[in-house]
């Protein structure tokens, strides 16, 4: 969720007040003469931040010592990018959510009426906290190894308390490859699905608005994506540059927006021959505020929808990937414990199906918020 | 109603639209849409524009400030706004008179607001569009427009999104977004069409002071003769991209010079006894036939009329109107306001520069006598034989 794209609602921002006299107008739009809004402002500052720390990283500490000292974090290449998509996602998602209040709690209450979506929404989201910070509490998988510990059975199947949730051969308590693939997927789910959708969204609003040759080359550039075979070029880069997350998440990030391009190109030809695009030309505006106003946010509920259907498809494709022996070998990716478990199934079944659950279960809990979503924003 | 026939000191008009001409390059031939339309509109005066739909008077009111895409659509002809020819002004400064200058009330409400956008922030927009004001200030000029359109309850009403507000709610928030740039001359494309009909004389009514107040001229593209007679100082009938007729608005009501416009109006509940459409259909726009464009469906047609050109406009004979009009029938006692209003402004003897009265039609030509569309019976006779 708080990787999503911009809210429906563009600029319409919302002070605390009910009435139009409340509304926070010095945030509404970031177009007019007096410059950039608050908003804006802060995202770069924020940004910038990020970039000055990611030197400070690199140039500094290099790999000498952990970024954040404190918490003994080093951060990585992935985290950097999925620091910079929480930023991102905060301006782009919840800052407008948070100001359109009014707007919010309308999709709010379409949104309840369904109610598998609710539980999927709590779901997913203990999965993004302990995602994003679990890593920060319990101890990576590789320090957690004792042999003495190993096979222990879930609390459930009559193990003990120590390891709730059972250990694996090493001793490895799975709570901690569990949280530590909640991680793993955060990454891949959310980086790659802001590189897809936001390139899809670019070459498919590029494609309706340039129309003619520029519609023509780039959609006939998506057909040859979309025929690409994109894991076998996985497979070659792995084999040349050994695996690597990042690697997997680019390549994901960067060859599969066709779908997104072509949805949100269908969708900004369909808009743009609305009554209100053309009665927002006739009050004499330009082109691009017409397309960034009155079209993208117009767009935007389709964006979203196939936003999050997906991170779905991400994560499932990385856990293959991983299951499969292809994986990042420096991280816990769920499927690299599914993979792990199997020859244990006979007498440590937990070892896989636990994770493998759990895989299961954000699979499913994206799929019926995507759904819920697209009834519930749908601004018609 | 607002007449404003103060234009006794008015040499040059608002607009002035010479022969234009608006083309649209399809796989199947060139669509002539409007093919030869001159008209013009003095400051503060209302024109209708009426026609069947397929006439051409929308693609007429959306060549002025180029609103139609251009390519497939091509516009030619002088379209002097201020003595200023739009058809060779840039893309930018036709975006400066859009919404400031000459503004556009579309027909369907509920398509014409951004269902995503609050109505306040929708006229805010525009205001901002064309002003460097604070985002405050344009706030405020949303409120107090959506308070001038009498919109209850202003400030609350610029919080809610538009499918939160009634049909008529709605085409008055669009025409507070065409207030909000102060323009001079407001085009109104069937604005009432989808409302219902108490709604519809309100938001006339409305249009109507605003025009007094905000001295606006208005360009009213209609098929509604009814709304005509409400609202119009002067009419452009138009068939098939053509002009059929130019007539100060009792002129046409009270004598109806051409054959096509003599249909229209016995068409009109109340008047003669034909209901419902004139029988035939519009010719081809991309191949028209020689000759007039009105002569499938003419009960007049005589054989010239299928040949050369379609006739030029030619004034129109007073005498000649007195017995039409008495042909086209005395409305029954039914249609009290359409006859009232009628006769109250063919007592009005001004006979100024806007007196005009032309029609394209062989028998207003020097060729033939005008009277022969009269000898015939009357149109719904006609209609008879020559239709069903
Ligand atoms: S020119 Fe001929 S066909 Fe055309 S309106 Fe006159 S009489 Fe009818």
């Amino acid at each position: 969720m708080a990787g999503d794209e911009p809210a429906p609602d563009g600029g319409t921002a919302r002070g605390a007040g009910t009435g139009f006299e409340g509304i926070d107008w010095t945030a509404v739009d970031d177009a007019g003469s007096a410059g950039p809004s608050a908003a804006v402002t802060a995202e770069v500052l924020v940004l910038l931040g990020l970039a000055a720390a990611l030197v400070y990283d690199y140039v500094v500490l290099a790999n000498e010592a952990p970024t954040v000292g404190v918490v003994g974090w080093d951060v990585t290449g992935v985290e950097w990018l999925l620091v910079v998509v929480l930023v991102v996602g905060a301006f782009h998602a919840a800052l407008p959510l948070a100001r359109n209040r009014r707007l919010t709690a309308y999709y709010w209450r379409q949104f309840r009426k369904n109610r598998a979506a609710v539980v999927s929404l709590g779901f997913l989201g203990v999965v993004f906290l302990v995602g994003l910070v679990g890593p920060l509490i319990w101890t990576a998988p590789n320090e957690a190894i004792d042999y003495a510990a190993a096979y222990q059975p879930p609390v459930f199947a009559g193990g003990s308390w120590e390891h709730a949730l059972g250990t694996d051969a090493q001793g490895r308590p799975i709570w901690h490859l569990i949280v530590y693939g909640m991680r793993v997927s955060l990454e891949v789910g959310l980086i790659s699905m802001v590189f897809a959708i936001s390139i899809g969204t670019v070459v498919g609003t590029a494609a309706a608005y340039f129309g003619g040759y520029v519609d023509e080359a780039l959609m006939r550039y998506v057909d040859l994506q979309q025929t690409f075979p994109v894991f076998i070029l996985l497979l070659l880069l792995i084999y040349l540059y050994g695996a690597s997350l990042l690697l997997i998440i680019a390549l994901y990030g960067l060859f599969s927006w066709e779908g997104t391009a072509r949805l949100v190109r269908s969708e900004a030809l369909q808009r743009g021959e609305e009554a209100y695009v053309r009665a927002a030309e006739a009050t004499g505006a330009g082109r691009w505020w017409t397309i960034r106003r009155h079209l993208i946010p117009n767009v935007s509920s389709t964006v979203i929808t196939a936003a999050t259907l997906s991170i779905p498809v991400f994560i499932l494709g990385e856990a293959s990937l991983s299951f499969l022996g292809f994986g990042d070998p420096d991280v816990f990716s769920w499927g690299r414990t599914i993979s792990a478990g199997r020859s244990d199934l006979p007498n440590a079944p937990w070892i896989s199906t636990i994770p493998g659950l759990f895989l299961f279960l954000t699979v499913l809990a994206f799929n019926f918020v995507g759904d819920a979503l697209r009834d519930a924003i749908d601004p018609r | 109603m607002s007449r404003h026939h103060t234009t006794t000191d008015q040499t040059e008009p608002l607009l002035r639209v010479t022969d234009l001409r608006t083309q649209f390059r399809t796989d199947d031939g060139v669509v002539r849409a409007v093919d030869g339309v001159s008209f013009g509109l003095n400051a503060g005066e209302t024109v209708c524009l009426v026609g069947e739909s397929g006439s051409g008077k929308t693609v007429t009111a959306e060549s002025i400030t180029r609103l139609v895409d251009c390519p497939p659509g091509e516009i030619s002809g002088r379209i002097e706004f201020r003595g200023e020819d739009l058809t060779a002004a840039s893309e930018d400064r036709l975006r400066s008179l859009r919404g400031a200058e000459i503004a556009h009330v579309f027909q369907n409400p509920q398509d014409a607001l951004n269902p995503v956008h609050t109505v306040g922030w929708q006229v805010a927009e525009v205001v901002q569009i064309h002003e460097s004001v604070s985002r405050r200030a344009a706030r405020k000029r949303a409120v107090d427009l959506l308070d001038r359109v009498d919109i209850p309850d202003p400030a609350a009403t610029a919080d809610a999104y538009p499918h939160e507000l009634s049909g008529g709610m709605k085409q008055r928030v669009l025409v507070a977004v065409a207030l909000a740039g102060e323009p001079d001359l407001l085009i109104a494309d069937e604005p009432t069409t989808a409302l219902d009909v108490t709604i519809q004389a309100q938001i006339l009514d409305l249009i109507a002071d605003l025009q007094a107040e905000f001295d606006m001229a208005v360009l009213f593209v209609t098929h509604d003769l009814g709304v005509v007679a409400r609202v119009a100082d002067r009419v452009v009938v138009l068939y098939a991209g053509k002009v059929m007729e130019r007539a100060p608005v009792d002129r046409l009501f009270d004598a109806p010079a051409h054959p096509y416009s003599r249909a229209l109006l016995a068409c009109l509940p109340g008047r003669g006894e034909s209901n419902g459409a004139i029988p035939g259909n519009l010719p081809d726009a991309t191949d028209p036939p020689p000759g007039c464009r009105f002569a499938s469906r003419c009960p007049f047609a005589v054989e010239d009329c299928h040949e050369g050109d379609h006739p030029p406009l030619a004034p129109v004979a007073e005498d000649t109107d007195v017995e039409a009009g008495a042909t086209v029938g005395d409305p029954p006692a039914g249609s009290a306001p359409l006859a009232a209003s009628s006769a109250e402004r063919s007592a009005s003897p001004d006979a100024g520069p806007d007196r005009e009265h032309v029609a394209a039609c062989l028998f207003h030509g020097e060729d033939y006598d005008a009277a022969h569309l009269d000898r015939e019976v009357a149109w719904s006779a006609a209609e008879g034989d020559h239709g069903e």
